[in-house]
C-alpha cells in the first residue's frame, strides 16, 4: 500500500465530509435539550408545542398582539434584560397573559419587576401521599374553581417548589396537600423541622388589562408530564384560542444546539424559492451540458445537422474532420 | 489491488476517522452542555410507598367519620384516600378496603334513616306501620355486619401492606363494631316500644277547621276532641297543632277532651295547607295511652298573584344602556310602588309609575362577553299579595365592523409598501387601532375610519409567501374586534437576482458556444475563422489574429493526424519537434505555419509573402488531413 502523503485536497475533503456529516446529524437527530420545542423525549416540549401551537420568541414581543396572546416563560436559567422586562410589562398592561413557570427562583427578579410580592421559594416541595410514582412528583388535588382550572381536578408536578405570596391581590388557584412538605436539606425525605403544607403552587394576578400566572414548577408541560392529571386541560385553558409563544432566550444554550440552529438557518435560507428554483435550473443546465458534450446526439447525424445549418459547407471535409476529432479525442 | 484503489480506500478510511471523531466530539459535548434542571423522568423513577404515618391519618379519618355517624364525610375521606398514590400491587387491597368501608357506611346510613322514620311513626302511635321499616333495617344491619366481618380482614391486609400500626387499626375496627352493636340495640328498643304500645290503650284525635277557605295570613279556628278507646274524653292533655308539618300552636284539652284554638296563619302563598293535631302522651299517660294524630284537614288559601309583562328587549350592547319597560298589575290596586330589577350582578329598586308601569335604564358593562344574560324582575311579598319573580334572557352582542383592506399582492423586500384600509359601521366614525403583524413586526395605526400602514420588509427576508394578521380593535366597547389572516408574496430582488443571474450566465454561455465539429469545420476554412478563440489571439498584433487562429486550427488537424496532443506546457517549437517526424512530407507545412505564427506573436513584423505562404501551407495541411 502506498504511503498516504499529506495532501491539502485530502484534508479539505475530510473536513468537508466531517462538517457535512455533523451538520446532517445535528439537523436530523432530534435535540435532547431540556424544554426544547422539538425535543420528543421525556424532557422536551414537543407535545406542548403541538397542543398550544407555540412559537418561539427570543427576548422580544415584536409581532405579538397582547390581548390575543399568551407568553410562556418556562424554567428560566438566564435573567431577562431590563429592556425585555419593560417590553413584557407593556405586553401584560395591554392585555396579554404572561405565564411564569419556575421552581428555582430565577423568575423572582421578573416577578419583583412587576411589583408583585410573590416569589418562588426555591426549595423542593414533596408529597408523601398524593403523588405520581415518587414523592418528587406531587399530585395537586386542591384546585380552586376558576376559568383557568375549569375541568382540572389534578395537577401533576415534578420536583416543584412553592410560592410565597404576601400580596392580597394575588389569587391562589392551586395548593398542595396537607401531607406535602418543604425539603429544606434536599434529601427527598421528611425531617423534623421541615414544614408541612398546604402550599400554594399556582397563582394568578391581574396586571393592567392583562394577567400574570405563576407556577412554582416548570415541568408541568414536559412530554412526560403533560398527559398526567389535568395538565393537558390546564394548558388548553391557559391558551384558550389565543396565540401561544414561548420565550427560548431564557435558557442557556449548548454548543450543539447553537450549531443545530446555524445549520437549520442555512437550510432555511437554501429552502427559499429563489435558491430552490435556481438550484434546479443549475442542475438542469449542468446535466444538459454534460449530456450534450459527452454524448453527441445518437441517431442524428452530426454532419447532416451541420449541413442543414451551413448548406455551403463540404460534406466530405466535415466527415474527415469528425474522424480527425475522434482520433484526437 | 491497484495502487489507485489502495489510495482511494486510504482516503475513505481517513475521512471516516475524521467524521467519527467529529461525531464523538459532538456526542461528548451534548450532555455536558445541558443545563441542570430539577426534573426527573417519571418512567425512570423508582416506585415509592406513601408515608405510613400519613396513610394512617387518612385511614383513621375515614373510620372516625363513620364511627361518628357522619356518612358523607366518610365518603369524602375515602375519595381523598383514593387520590393517594397506591402502587399497582397494592391497588386491589386498597380498593377492597375502600369498597367495604363505603358499603358499610351506606348500609349504616340506611339503617339509621329507617330507624328514625320508624321512631317517628311509633311516636305517633303507629307502631304497626313502623314494623316493615324495622324489618328492612334489621336486614340491612345484618348485611352491614357481614360486610364489617370482611372489612376486618381487609383492614388487616391493608395494615400489613402499608406497615400501619396493627393495634391502632384493630382499635378503629373495634369501634366500628360497637357502632353496629349500638344500632342493633336501638332496633331492639324500637321493636320493644311497638310491643309495649300493643298493651297501651288507643287514643284518638279529631279536628274540624273553620273556615275551609281563608286569605293567606288570616285566622282559622280549629276545634277538636281527644278521647280514649271507650270514647271518654281525655281532659287536661296537651295537643299540638301543625300546619304543613310545622308546629304553630298548642292547646290543653278541656272537659270531654275538647279543645278550640285560633291560629294566625303565616303568609303562605300556596293554594292549600294541611292542618293536623297530634297528641304525645307525657308522664303517666305514656304508660297508659298510645300517641295519636288527628285527621288531616286541607284548608284552601287565597292570595293575590300580580302579573308582570315586559316589553321585548332588543340585544344589549356592552358599554351602552338599554331601557326596560314593563307593567305590574293585579286584581286589586298594588300596595307597593316598586320592583327590584337585577342585571349583570347589579340590582336596583325601580319605582312604579301610575298603573304599575315601570321604566328602567340599565347599563351593560364594557367588558362583558357576548351571550345571553338573565334580567330578573321581582315584586315583593306584601301580605296577601304573593311575590313574583320573572327572569328574561337578554342577548348581549357587539356590532360587527366592516373592514376593507387593500393589501398589495406582492411586496418587494427592501422597498416600502403601503397598506390602506377603511373601518366603518353604517356610516359611523370612531377611533380604531389597527395592528398588522407581518414578518415578526407589528405595525400599528390609530385612526378614525381610514387607516394607512407603511410596510418595510427587511432585505433579510427571502422570497416566498409570508402570513399576516390584521387586528382591528375599536375604542368603543360595543363594536367587535376583527381579526383576519392571509398571506402576501414577498419578492426579495437581491436574492432572486443572484441565482437566476448565475444560471442565466451559464445558460447564455452554453447557448452561445458551438460544437467542436462546427469549430473545427470553421477552422478548416469552410467558414470565416472568427469563432475559434485561442489564448494567443489576444497577444497577436491587430490584423494578424487570423494567422494565430489558423495556427491553432492546424494544431487540431496535426493532433488528429499524429495523436500527439498540444499541451499548455509545451511551446510551439516543442510541439513542432514532437509532431514533425510523424507528419512526414507535410511536416514542412506545419513548420512554415509555426514559424509564421511565432513571428505574428513575438516579432510582430511579418512579410506579406510569409503570410501568403502560411495560408498556402495550411491549405495543404488541411487537404492532407482530409486524405488521411
Amino acid at each position: 500500500m502506498p504511503a498516504l502523503r499529506f495532501s491539502l485536497e485530502l484534508l479539505a475533503l475530510s473536513v468537508a465530509s466531517a462538517l457535512l456529516t455533523v451538520s446532517l446529524a445535528s439537523a436530523l437527530f432530534p435535540p435532547t435539550e431540556e424544554f426544547h420545542l422539538s425535543n420528543p423525549y421525556w424532557n422536551g416540549l414537543e407535545e406542548f408545542s403541538r397542543i398550544a401551537g407555540a412559537k418561539a420568541l427570543e427576548a422580544t414581543v415584536d409581532g405579538v398582539v397582547p390581548e390575543k396572546s399568551v407568553i410562556f416563560i418556562v424554567g428560566p436559567s438566564i435573567n431577562c434584560s431590563q429592556t425585555y422586562v419593560e417590553a413584557l410589562k407593556t405586553f401584560v398592561l395591554d392585555g396579554g397573559t404572561l405565564v411564569l413557570m419556575d421552581e428555582s427562583g430565577v423568575a423572582n427578579v421578573l416577578l419583583s419587576s412587576f411589583g408583585l410580592d410573590v416569589y418562588v421559594d426555591g426549595h423542593a416541595m414533596l408529597d408523601a401521599v398524593f403523588y405520581h410514582r415518587s414523592w418528587k412528583m406531587p399530585k395537586i388535588i386542591n384546585v380552586v374553581n376558576s376559568s383557568l382550572t375549569a375541568d382540572v381536578e389534578e395537577i401533576a408536578l415534578n420536583i416543584p417548589s412553592i410560592l410565597r405570596i404576601n400580596d392580597s391581590s394575588v389569587k391562589v388557584l392551586a395548593s398542595s396537600s396537607s401531607f406535602s412538605f418543604l425539603d429544606l436539606n434536599g434529601d427527598f425525605e421528611h425531617e423534623d423541622g421541615e414544614p408541612f403544607g398546604p402550599f400554594p403552587v399556582l397563582a394568578e394576578a391581574a396586571y393592567g388589562r392583562g394577567r400574570i400566572i405563576v407556577f412554582s414548577d416548570s415541568s408541568l408541560f414536559l412530554n412526560s408530564f403533560i398527559g398526567l392529571g389535568g395538565n393537558r386541560k390546564l394548558l388548553e385553558n391557559l391558551v384558550s384560542g389565543k396565540a401561544a409563544f414561548i420565550d427560548v432566550s431564557v435558557w442557556s444554550t449548548s454548543l450543539p444546539l447553537s450549531y443545530r440552529k446555524a445549520v437549520l438557518r442555512v437550510y432555511n435560507v437554501f429552502s427559499a424559492p429563489e435558491f430552490k428554483s435556481g438550484l434546479a435550473l443549475l442542475t438542469v443546465t449542468v446535466i444538459y451540458t454534460l449530456i450534450y458534450r459527452r454524448k453527441p446526439s445518437q441517431g442524428i447525424d452530426e454532419v447532416e445537422e451541420l449541413l442543414k445549418r451551413h448548406p455551403d459547407w463540404d460534406k466530405r471535409l466535415l466527415e474527415a474532420l469528425r474522424e480527425a476529432r475522434e482520433k484526437v479525442g | 489491488m491497484k495502487p489507485s484503489a489502495k489510495r482511494l480506500s486510504a482516503i475513505i478510511m481517513t475521512v471516516m476517522v475524521i467524521v467519527f471523531l467529529s461525531l464523538s466530539l459532538l456526542a461528548g459535548l451534548w450532555p455536558t452542555m445541558t443545563p441542570t434542571v430539577r426534573h426527573v423522568d417519571p418512567k425512570a423513577e423508582a416506585e415509592q410507598l406513601p408515608s405510613t404515618n400519613f396513610v394512617m391519618v387518612l385511614f383513621s379519618g375515614a373510620f372516625d367519620s363513620l364511627i361518628g355517624g357522619d356518612y358523607n364525610a366518610t365518603y369524602e375521606k375515602l375519595k381523598i384516600l383514593g387520590a393517594a398514590y397506591i402502587p399497582e400491587k397494592y391497588k386491589f387491597i386498597v380498593e377492597r378496603f375502600s369498597r367495604l368501608l363505603n358499603d358499610t357506611s351506606k348500609l349504616l346510613n340506611d339503617v339509621e334513616d329507617l330507624l328514625d322514620r320508624a321512631e317517628a311513626l311509633i311516636d305517633l302511635g303507629k307502631g304497626e306501620n313502623a314494623k316493615p321499616l324495622l324489618q328492612e333495617a334489621s336486614v340491612k344491619l345484618a348485611t352491614a355486619n357481614i360486610t364489617y366481618t370482611e372489612l376486618r380482614s381487609a383492614c388487616e391486609e391493608l395494615a400489613k401492606s402499608f406497615r400501619l400500626p396493627l393495634s391502632e387499626v384493630r382499635e378503629k375496627v373495634e369501634q366500628l363494631g360497637k357502632v353496629i352493636e349500638g344500632l342493633y340495640a336501638r332496633l331492639i328498643q324500637l321493636l320493644q316500644a311497638i310491643d309495649k304500645q300493643r298493651t297501651l290503650e288507643d287514643s284518638f284525635l279529631t279536628i274540624e277547621v273553620k273556615p275551609m277557605e281563608v286569605w293567606t295570613g288570616g285566622i282559622i279556628e280549629v276545634k277538636g276532641r281527644l278521647y280514649g278507646a271507650n270514647g271518654r274524653g281525655l281532659a287536661g292533655r296537651n295537643v299540638q297543632l301543625y300546619i304543613d308539618g310545622a308546629k304553630l300552636a298548642e292547646n290543653v284539652t278541656l272537659e270531654e277532651g275538647l279543645f278550640e284554638v285560633q291560629i294566625h296563619l303565616p303568609y303562605i302563598y300556596k293554594s292549600r295547607v294541611a292542618v293536623q293535631a297530634r297528641f304525645t302522651p307525657q308522664g303517666l299517660d305514656s304508660q297508659t295511652y298510645k300517641p295519636a294524630a288527628s285527621n288531616i284537614v286541607q284548608v284552601s288559601l287565597s292570595y293575590i298573584e300580580p302579573r308582570l309583562t315586559v316589553e321585548p328587549i332588543e340585544a344589549a350592547l356592552p358599554g351602552k344602556t338599554f331601557t326596560v319597560k314593563g307593567l305590574v298589575e293585579a286584581e286589586e290596586p298594588l300596595p307597593y310602588n316598586y320592583v327590584k330589577v337585577s342585571w349583570t350582578l347589579h340590582s336596583l329598586t325601580v319605582n312604579l309609575q301610575g298603573g304599575g308601569h315601570f321604566n328602567v335604564t340599565l347599563y351593560t358593562p364594557e367588558d362583558v362577553a357576548e351571550g345571553n344574560y338573565p334580567l330578573t324582575v321581582e315584586t315583593p311579598a306584601w301580605k296577601v299579595y304573593a311575590p313574583l319573580r320573572k327572569t328574561f334572557y337578554v342577548k348581549v352582542q357587539r356590532l360587527s365592523l366592516s373592514v376593507q383592506a387593500c393589501l398589495p399582492f406582492t411586496v418587494l423586500a427592501g422597498f416600502p409598501s403601503t397598506l390602506n384600509g377603511k373601518v366603518f359601521y353604517e356610516g359611523e366614525q370612531f377611533n380604531v387601532t389597527v395592528k398588522l403583524v407581518f414578518i415578526g413586526q407589528t405595525y400599528t395605526a390609530s385612526s378614525r375610519g381610514e387607516f394607512s400602514l407603511n410596510l418595510l420588509v427587511p432585505l433579510t427576508v427571502l422570497t416566498g409567501y409570508q402570513t399576516y394578521e390584521i387586528h382591528v380593535s375599536p375604542s368603543l366597547p360595543w363594536y367587535k374586534s376583527v381579526t383576519f389572516k392571509g398571506s402576501i408574496f414577498v419578492v426579495n430582488p437581491f436574492t432572486v437576482m443572484f441565482p437566476f443571474g448565475f444560471v442565466s450566465f451559464l445558460a447564455f454561455r452554453f447557448l452561445k458556444g458551438k460544437s467542436k465539429l462546427e469549430a473545427v469545420a470553421e477552422a478548416s476554412g469552410t467558414v470565416e475563422s472568427e469563432s475559434l478563440v485561442s489564448e494567443g489571439w489576444r497577444f497577436a498584433p491587430s490584423g494578424l489574429e487570423w494567422l494565430v487562429d489558423l495556427y491553432w486550427q492546424a494544431v487540431v488537424l496535426v493532433a488528429g493526424l499524429t495523436d500527439v496532443e498540444m499541451k499548455p506546457s509545451i511551446t510551439m517549437r516543442e510541439y513542432l519537434a514532437a509532431v514533425k517526424p510523424k507528419l512526414g512530407d507535410i511536416g514542412v507545412c506545419f513548420e512554415v505555419l509555426t514559424a509564421a505564427a511565432e513571428k505574428a506573436l513575438y516579432s510582430k513584423t511579418i512579410s506579406a509573402k510569409e503570410l501568403e505562404s502560411a495560408k498556402k501551407e495550411f491549405e495543404e495541411l488541411r487537404l492532407a488531413s482530409v486524405k488521411v
